[in-house]
Order: structure tokens, then sequence, then C-alpha cells
């Protein structure tokens, strides 16, 4: 795990503690970690605008 | 012969020619489920009383030479969320225990139309995610059916039901019928109609079902959906795209071992199979997979949640308290990449009639206190791609199974395939009496 997925996970489990307090995120943080970890991945990967099919975006269209 | 012991195809037939009666089908499997399910336990609710009813309706209307489809006079079991009206649908949740619909899902109702008879509410896990239901694997009863429609999988793996309904929004169709050793089969996305079935994740959500045959898949697949096309002459053998990488470098030796032995005799027998190169962004599916479902899975619950979250079971409390922090951004972006991903699969199935894979990593994990993992279905779900898994051998003395993945909306076409497969496969069918070492 990187710096930046360290340091956005550690910013998600402080969100979730400041939600619900600490007992129920001690009991919930292998959740909150595994989605946190998929978010920022999601995060990082590139998407081609000129190509990627949900937005459409085509810049000769332009 | 018992009649629970017969396939779908093999009672229809029966049936039509006036051989069987619904009735005499009915009761031979509810008392095929009082002998097995003290063991299994795989139905929440059968109630004798309505099924018997039911099937005297169908037994009149075929004895005045009335037969309203293939499936007339034959029972059916379905997955716990599908709501049912008038009858209980507990969603495998105490939150739900005393829930009793006022109508059908979509598929009921064309079930009933088509003159099949509801057998029962088999078991799923809690909402259909993780938390496990008290189903065995008939195979094996100190190991998981697999989840989450692990009812529907057992029920027919040991003859209580010849067709039983669950759904999938990560493997819940295609795992629990390759741990159980049957024919599971999960459409093109909303190919069959999501309504009245409790949602997990919506854009994700399958209807799927489970047969002992693939030829019983066929026949309900064409009742529900008699507009789709018959696709090209069966019987032919099928070209094959074969996905190793992911699935090899993720799969038990033995399951590995398994598959190639079953390609060894689908190449045998004549199908042409060629190794697919995965595209890059396949890579992705797991953390857009769940980025999506997490999101999805909370914007559903929310509401009871914040109400009730003490009467959700730990795992789903925890995933759901995760997908409430799922920024709408990444949920977003994760859903534009999940376009890339069908777009990229798509294009390396081209110019086959199936791509496969095994159907599991696994075979069936002992114990129950998990059902497996979603990891080689999960893919499907997302990219919203037709599947079955079709037994193919064991390992172990518990069942493996061949997946097999379509175009879209060719679904007719991938059950031919997978009906030749079967063929040459020669995996032992027939309903299976529990076995506990």
């Amino acid at each position: 795990m990187g710096d930046g997925e360290k340091d956005y996970v550690r910013m998600v489990a402080e969100t979730a503690r400041g939600m619900w307090g600490e007992e129920t995120v001690q009991g919930i943080m292998s959740h909150i970690e595994a989605t946190a970890k998929a978010v920022y991945r999601v995060d990082c990967y590139p998407l081609d605008v000129s190509t990627e099919p949900v937005t459409k975006v085509r810049p000769e269209a332009g | 012969m018992e009649p629970y012991r017969l396939s779908l195809s093999e009672a229809a037939r029966l049936i039509r020619d006036g051989v069987l009666t619904p009735t005499r089908y009915a009761e031979s499997l509810l008392d095929r489920i009082e002998r097995v399910e003290p063991t299994v336990e795989a139905w929440v609710t059968v109630d004798r009383g309505r099924v018997l009813e039911a099937a005297e309706a169908a037994t009149r209307e075929a004895a005045e030479g009335r037969f309203r489809s293939p499936l007339h006079g034959v029972p059916v079991g379905l997955k716990d969320i599908y709501y049912t009206e008038g009858v209980r649908t507990t969603m495998g949740s105490p939150l739900y225990a005393g829930f009793v619909p006022g109508q059908d899902a979509d598929v009921v109702g064309d079930l009933k139309r088509a003159g099949a008879i509801v057998l029962g509410k088999t078991e799923t896990t809690e909402f259909a995610f993780h938390d496990p239901a008290p189903t065995r694997n008939p195979w094996n009863t100190r190991h998981t059916p697999g989840g989450s429609s692990s009812g529907s999988a057992a029920a027919v793996s040991c003859g209580m039901a010849p067709l039983a309904f669950g759904s999938q929004t990560g493997g819940s169709t295609v795992r629990p019928a390759s741990y159980c050793g049957v024919v599971g089969y999960k459409g093109t996305y909303d190919l069959l109609s999501r309504g009245g079935i409790y949602p997990l994740s919506w854009s994700l959500d399958h209807v799927g079902f489970m047969t002992r045959t693939v030829e019983d898949a066929l026949i309900t697949l064409k009742t529900l959906r008699p507009d789709l096309s018959d696709g090209p002459p069966s019987g032919e053998a099928p070209k094959l795209g074969l996905m190793a990488g992911y699935f090899k470098e993720n799969a038990d030796a033995e399951v590995w071992a398994g598959f190639e032995a079953a390609v060894g005799k689908l190449w045998g027998e004549g199908a042409q199979v060629t190794e697919v190169r995965m595209p890059e962004s396949f890579r992705m599916f797991p953390d857009v997979h769940r980025v999506i479902m997490s999101a999805e899975t909370a914007a559903v619950h929310e509401d009871l949640f914040r109400e009730h979250a003490d009467g959700y079971r730990p795992y789903m409390r925890g995933f759901i308290s995760s997908g409430l922090l799922v920024p709408a951004s990444a949920y977003l972006r994760a859903q534009r990449i999940r376009g890339v991903i069908m777009r990229d699969v798509a294009q390396a199935a081209g110019g086959y009639d199936a791509l496969i894979c095994p159907s599991t990593q696994d075979t069936a994990p002992e114990g129950q206190h998990w059902t497996g993992s979603p990891s080689f279905n999960a893919p499907w779900s997302l990219t919203g791609l037709p599947s079955v898994t079709v037994p193919s051998s064991l390992s172990g003395g518990l069942p493996l199974g061949l997946q097999l993945i379509g175009r879209p909306y060719g679904d007719v076409e991938l059950l031919r395939a997978a009906a030749w497969c079967e063929g040459a496969l020669e995996f032992p069918g027939g309903p299976r009496d529990p076995y506990t070492p």
C-alpha cells in the first residue's frame, strides 16, 4: 500500500470515528479499510475521456 | 421411478403425455422435502396445502388438455427475496420475519401464468449478501452449499425441486450451483425482470436459476422469454475462449487441474479452444465492483439501517457502513470504469461462442461460517454478461464446475454451447442423497 492509499484510508477511518465513535468503528474497520482502498484505486485509474464509453465525450464532436 | 428423480424436461414431457399428473409430481417432491429437509435445511417456507391446491388446479387443466407452457405443473423453489403474494418473505433477516407481500415479483407472476407451481421459499444469506443461511451442502453436509442462493442450489441438488430461482450480485447463483453440482444460470443484465425482488445493489443484481440439466434451463428461459431467438443449430462443437491469467493465478491447484481436464475432454470431443488474453482494464473489476456494490447497498438500506442497525448481522453492518462513506464522485468513476471493462471484455469475447473459466476458485469450503468467494463470478455480474455453470467433475468428493460466459443477449446461444459441453463432460446427473461423513 503506497503513502497516498494509506493517507486516504486513515482519513476515511477518522471520518468514520467522527460519525459512529471509536468502539463501533473498531468492529467494522476491515470493511472501512477494504472499501476505502477500492475507492482510492478507482480514483487513481486513468480514464481517457476521448474513448471511455459512459460519458461519451468525443473531442471531435466539439 | 419416483417422480422427484425426474429432471424438469422429463417431468414436463410426462405431464404433457398424461403419464404424470402435477398432483402426483408435487406430492413426490413434498415427500422428498419431508425426508431430506431436516438434514439440508434448504427451505424457509413450504405450505403443503397451498402447493397441493395449485397442483390440483394444474392437474384439472391438464386433464382438459389445457397446457399453459412447458412449465405447466412444474413445482418451483423461490429464493426468499422474491415477493410472493400472501406468502411470508423474510430476506433472511429478522427485520422481515413477519413480512407478507401483497403482490408477486414479476418473474413469479410469469411463472404462475405459465402454469408453474410455487413449491416454497428457499433459504438465503441475510439480504442475499454474506452472513450465511443454515443450509448444508448435499454432497457433504459439513460444507457450505455456497451463497447467497444457498437453499435453491441445495434443493435442486438433492431432488427437492427440479427448478429453483436465485439472484446474483457477485456470485450468488453460479457459485452455489457449482458447489452443489447443478446447472446455474444468470442472464444478461435485466433480461429477466428484477421487479419485486428485494435489491442488494440494483445495477449489479441479476435474476438467476438452478436446474439439474442445461436443457431444463433452456426450457425455463424460453418459457419466461419466448421472444428470444433460437440461435444457431444445436449439436455443433462450440468455439471457446479459455481465460487463464487472473483465473489461473487465483484458482486452487485442484480446481485448475480439474478445469484443464475438462478442457481436454471438450477439445477431445471437437471443441475449438484457444486462450484469450483479458484486457488491461479487467484487473480493476474487484475494486470497481466493491465501490459500486457498497455504495448501492448502503443506499438501499440507509433508512432501515438508521433505525435498526442492531437488527443486521455484523458483516452486513460493516459493509453498509463502509458504503455510506463512498464519495459520489468515486461511485460515478467506478461506473465509468465499468463501462470501459464492459467494452474491452466484449471485444475480447468477439468471435467465440463462449468464454470459459472455472466456476469457482475452490470447492465448497468446510464449515457454515461463510459461503465462499464470488471472485470468479463477480466479473460477469459487473459486465452484465450471461453466464452459466455446468458440473464438470469431482475433487475430494465435491463438485467442480465449468463456467461459460456469453455475449450480451446471446443467452440462448450460450445455453446451447453449455448443453454441448454438458454432453461432452458426462457428469453423473440425478438427485443427490445428502452425505455426512
